[in-house]
């Protein structure tokens, strides 16, 4: 099974490159009802039409013509800046305020991904990160010092509350026969121990869709 | 400071004496945690990707006196983004308040953490 690596994917598991490969046609059946193909065609544009008119500069003056390399740095940088989506706030912002302190939704998305494969045998084809309203009784937790526990390291303030939906394949061999709940429930602990730790807010919700289930 | 499309007004007025912004890079470097600058090309436009700076990934305006920054980095995952984001907000208002400066809303976003940051190398 070829694997398109955790750092040109999308939320939605569609590599980067696929998406951009198609910007000149209509958008497919996926993008049309995807929600990070949008956004990335969206933002993908922009770049085509700063590329363009970086160009036209170029013939008018000459002097500007880029170094060696500097289509490849701006490819990378595109692909970085377009991946990374929405920002999430890291504090719990209070009613009409913003955070100034935020993560990238594709930063949590990766270290959900780093789970999966940690794992074993389970692939995380696609995973979206939501932050909860705070206004939602049945989700926000009020816990300041609920994310801190597990380290001394705990910054003033209450974290956000995030819910996490990820799709994953099930690798489930002769020898190493899966029992789904227990894959699951390996996978849901470890998700919410790895956010907690490296991203620093608190996930209070994590769906499981176990896809498919394949052997040798 | 020459770039700074899509983050200043017509109202905000560039700052970035030579001396601020590598010092401001410099202390944002030294909170554990932080593997790098992300220089992005919303905050900094194509022409930063040609003509790279070590400061990549830091911009500087100010608006009514106080000086604002963004700044945005990637992270080892060895400490939460929250915590690395937090002391980089006060190392940098301390840096500011240290060459004289006001600082005004200190925006920090951790753009990676834990693996490279897909930047070629300066050069």
């Amino acid at each position: 099974m070829e694997m398109t690596p955790p750092s040109r994917r999308l939320g939605c598991g569609r590599d980067i490159d696929q998406v951009w490969d198609g910007i000149d046609r209509e958008p497919d059946a996926h993008e049309r009802g995807c929600p990070f193909c949008t956004a990335a065609r969206a933002d993908l544009r922009r770049l085509q039409d700063a590329t363009r008119s970086l160009r036209q500069e170029e013939l008018d003056d000459p002097a500007l013509e880029p170094s060696p390399g500097v289509t490849e740095r701006i490819l990378a940088i595109a692909r970085a800046e377009v991946r990374r989506g929405r920002r999430l706030p890291l504090d719990r912002p209070g009613p009409d305020q913003t955070s100034d302190l935020t993560v990238s939704e594709q930063a949590v998305a990766t270290v959900i991904r780093r789970v999966g494969d940690r794992a074993g045998r389970v692939e995380i084809r696609s995973c979206a990160v939501r932050l909860v309203d705070p206004g939602d009784p049945s989700l926000a937790t009020d816990l300041a010092e609920d994310a801190g526990d597990a380290a001394a390291d705990v910054p003033p303030g209450i974290p956000s509350d995030v819910t996490v939906s990820v799709r994953v394949s099930v690798l489930s061999t002769a020898g190493n026969r899966a029992s789904i709940p227990a894959v699951v429930q390996e996978l849901r602990d470890g998700i919410i121990g790895a956010v907690r730790q490296e991203v620093g807010v608190n996930v209070v919700q994590v769906d499981v869709v176990v896809e498919d289930v394949h052997g040798d | 400071m020459t770039e700074l499309a899509g983050t200043a007004d017509r109202a905000a007025k560039p700052v970035a004496p030579d001396e601020v912004l590598p010092a401001i890079a410099a202390a944002v470097l030294a909170v554990p945690g932080v593997t790098a600058l992300s220089p992005t090309l919303s905050s900094a436009g194509l022409r930063s990707v040609i003509h790279r700076r070590a400061t990549d990934g830091i911009q500087l305006v100010t608006r009514t006196g106080l000086v604002e920054v963004d700044v945005n980095v990637a992270t080892a995952g060895t400490r939460s983004a929250r915590a690395v984001a937090h002391e980089i907000r006060d190392r940098v208002g301390a840096e500011l308040r240290s060459h004289g400066s006001t600082p005004g809303t200190i925006a920090v976003s951790v753009l990676t953490i834990g693996e490279t940051t897909d930047q070629p190398p300066l050069g």
